[in-house]
């Protein structure tokens, strides 16, 4: 029996047929990593980008055209002609709570040129930070942009008719001259029996 | 001291038909009403002087808050409304008690009310100014505060403006419902005071009785007068009442903010006033009470008798809170629901329920059963209305106010960042609060100084005219009297209040009418 002659023969041939064996992996993984990083290198989406522009709307002061516009990026796997649809919201920045948040303006849809267009009419005076963002089909986001516009006029809330009813307007200045009136008289009836009573005790006590 | 006093003919009055050896049968009403004027008990300097520090003490907490800011108050701008504006509500409200009860009850001449009068009516003139002064610190800037009522600078857009006329036009009214049933005692006090005494406050006191009591006799033809101009008084106070506390409702509901645009806050604020100030009119009756001994005129059966009254206004304010919150939690605004649900099980749920146990329960379970119908039970159950009803205020002014309401599409939810607001409280709006209503007691004590605590000519008058009912009120047990009373007034000119014997007072023994114009006193009215 040559029991240590076995094992002498597997000892020597063992180091080969694992250095064989990691080779092997190491080469079919190698290949593998070629071909993922390939694969995601050739399915990476690289979304349009987005820009906004803030202007005087042109014949009335106190309207702002806010324009955003989808333009194709290099890389991007959006066709040209895909850029309709899409959905852009506009918001501006407050500085009143804390945190600058946004009040949402309006929203509007992009064209097959990839532009989407509101009119905002701001209610006060001064910089005003305006923000679009574009979402897709899926509400997904796909970019975002900010710009900056100082109004010089405002829009102010309650022009018009719902103005004219309130008690700075034309039928308000009637009711509040009615309710000052009332007061008015309130006081000097008070006042007027205070002295109807001191005069008549005086009087009577004679 | 009135033990030491002959019985007047006043006294006798209303001493009529019960037994003679009750102590409220020999009570003067005169020297009672006068005893704070003529007396000075121990406790009262250290009780004006530690009630001026607390004042003190709130003055300069609103100087920090003047030149810190806001801030400094806990407000933010999450939670731009908050304290002042519910002690505002508060304090104006719980001065209408006083004045429309007072007049309710003359309107319907319940006889009751004569010793409850001038405390009540008291009660609201000090506390309206008071509860004024609160829109200072709310608004921050006091060196600009006149730019709210002056032109052009006001604002007639703004019911902060409206606040303004309403309640200024109420204090006017208030005072001039204190002044008139007051003319009548100027003229007996004046005769009940030692024209020699020359202390400062004795003969401030003398020339203050002179200017108010004017020429005074008592005669029935001044008395028709005064007690005309009395009622028109009373029936112009009552929904000048309603309409201040709607006006001053006017600040939430015509805003555009969820929980503040209601059109049921006028009807709810002028409930909660008139709730309130029930409330303080049995805390102050019953001060009065206990500090000037006035057991022998006010009994239990007045306090019984508020607590229902303030347990009818009560059960009317728990059913608007439940309506209003019913209405807006199932309206399916969700800006209205949002705060609904914060109030009722969200982070305001102690409060409220505070509220709803002190103000709402309480006040039925003592009134509800005969162990706790007491004067004592009644007096606890004001205190508890009081405070939880300035709690219910905070509630009403905080959730809203602390409300994300700024929409955005950029959110999960909908709500920019979705967070309420908080208010914290700091030692400034506490201290402010504080001093407010130490200052209210601190006003009790000094007017009393120098008015009579009771309505002298009232329940004198009562006693002439109404000798059974008065008699019945001197009475703890409030049994109407066997005999009956035996005055009648002559026909045309009748006699006057107060006449009498002659009476000791302050120390000093004087003969009624001394004065030569003090005819009232003289028991000649003619």
């Amino acid at each position: 029996m040559n029991g240590s002659g076995y094992a002498d023969g597997w000892q020597q041939k063992r180091p080969r047929r694992a250095t064989l064996g990691v080779g092997l992996i190491a080469g079919l993984l190698g290949i593998g990593a070629v071909l993922g990083f390939a694969s995601i290198a050739g399915a990476t989406t690289v979304p349009p980008a987005l820009t906004l522009r803030a202007e005087q709307a042109p014949g009335d002061p106190q309207a702002v055209e806010l324009t955003a516009s989808l333009v194709q990026t290099p890389g991007s796997s959006v066709q040209p002609g895909s850029l309709a649809g899409d959905s852009v919201n506009f918001s501006v920045h407050l500085d009143e709570f804390a945190g600058a948040p946004l009040l949402a303006l309006g929203s509007a849809t992009t064209d097959a040129t990839g532009t989407a267009t509101m009119t905002y009419r701001p209610t006060w005076t001064g910089r005003q930070a305006l923000t679009a963002t574009v979402t897709d089909a899926s509400g997904n986001t796909l970019g975002s942009a900010v710009t900056n516009f100082t109004a010089d006029s405002a829009d102010r809330p309650f022009v018009g008719t719902i103005e004219a009813a309130r008690p700075d307007g034309t039928i308000g200045q009637a009711v509040a001259g009615v309710l000052i009136a009332l007061v008015v008289i309130l006081w000097v009836t008070l006042i007027a029996v205070v002295v109807r009573v001191r005069f008549g005790i005086a009087a009577l006590s004679r | 001291m009135s033990d030491n006093n002959p019985i007047t003919a006043a006294g006798d009055a209303l001493a009529m038909g019960a037994p003679p050896a009750e102590p409220a049968a020999r009570a003067d009403v005169r020297a009672a009403a006068m005893r704070p004027v003529l007396e000075t008990p121990r406790w009262w300097w250290p009780a004006v002087g530690v009630l001026g520090v607390v004042v003190v003490l709130g003055i300069v907490a609103w100087i920090v808050q003047v030149a810190g800011g806001l801030g400094v108050a806990g407000y933010n701008d999450q939670a731009f409304w908050a304290v002042y504006e519910a002690d505002l509500v508060a304090f104006i409200g719980v001065s209408y008690g006083g004045a429309v009860v007072s007049a309710i009850l003359r309107l319907t001449n319940a006889t009751w009310r004569a010793p409850l009068t001038r405390i009540a009516e008291a009660t609201a003139l000090v506390t309206l100014p008071v509860g004024m002064l609160f829109i200072i610190p709310h608004l921050g800037s006091p060196w600009r505060i006149w730019e709210l009522v002056w032109p052009p600078y006001w604002n007639l857009s703004s019911p902060i403006l409206w606040d303004f006329f309403a309640v200024s036009t109420y204090l006017l009214a208030t005072a001039v419902f204190f002044y008139l049933p007051l003319i009548p005692d100027m003229a007996i006090a004046r005769g009940l005071l030692d024209p020699e005494r020359p202390e400062l406050r004795a003969r401030a006191c003398r020339r203050l009785y002179k200017m108010l009591g004017g020429n005074w006799t008592g005669s029935y033809s001044q008395r028709q007068l005064l007690h005309g101009a009395i009622g028109l008084v009373a029936i112009m106070i009552i929904p000048m009442a309603v309409s201040v506390h709607s006006v001053l409702s006017f600040a939430f509901a015509s805003s555009s903010r969820a929980g503040y645009l209601e059109t049921i806050f006028p009807v709810y604020f002028v409930v909660a006033a008139l709730y309130t100030g029930v409330a303080l009119v049995v805390l102050s009756v019953a001060a009065c009470r206990r500090l000037w001994h006035l057991e022998a005129f006010i009994h239990p059966r007045h306090f019984v008798r508020l607590g229902f009254v303030m347990l009818a206004f009560g059960a009317v304010y728990l059913y608007l809170t439940f309506t209003e919150y019913l209405i807006d939690g199932y309206s399916g605004t969700t800006d209205d629901a949002a705060w609904v649900r914060q109030v009722l099980v969200g982070r305001y749920w102690i409060p409220f329920w505070f509220y709803f146990v002190a103000a709402g329960l309480v006040p039925v379970l003592v009134m509800a059963f005969r162990r706790t119908r007491t004067a004592r039970g009644v007096v606890v159950a004001s205190g508890l209305v009081l405070f939880a009803m300035w709690v219910k205020r905070l509630v009403i002014v905080v959730p809203p106010a602390s409300e994300p309401l700024v929409h955005s599409p950029l959110t999960a939810t909908g709500v920019l960042a979705g967070n309420w607001g908080t208010y914290h409280f700091t030692w400034v709006p506490i201290s402010i609060t504080v001093a407010a209503t130490a200052a209210i007691a601190l006003l009790l004590l000094v007017l009393f100084r120098f008015v009579p605590i009771l309505p002298i000519a009232e329940m004198e008058e009562l006693a002439e005219n109404e000798p059974a009912t008065a008699a019945a009120l001197t009475s703890p047990t409030g049994v109407q009297p066997a005999i009956p009373f035996p005055t009648t007034p002559p026909p045309g000119e009748l006699a006057g209040v107060g006449s009498g014997p002659p009476t000791t007072l302050g120390g000093t023994s004087m003969a009624r009418g001394t004065d030569p114009g003090d005819v009232a006193n003289s028991g000649g009215a003619r």
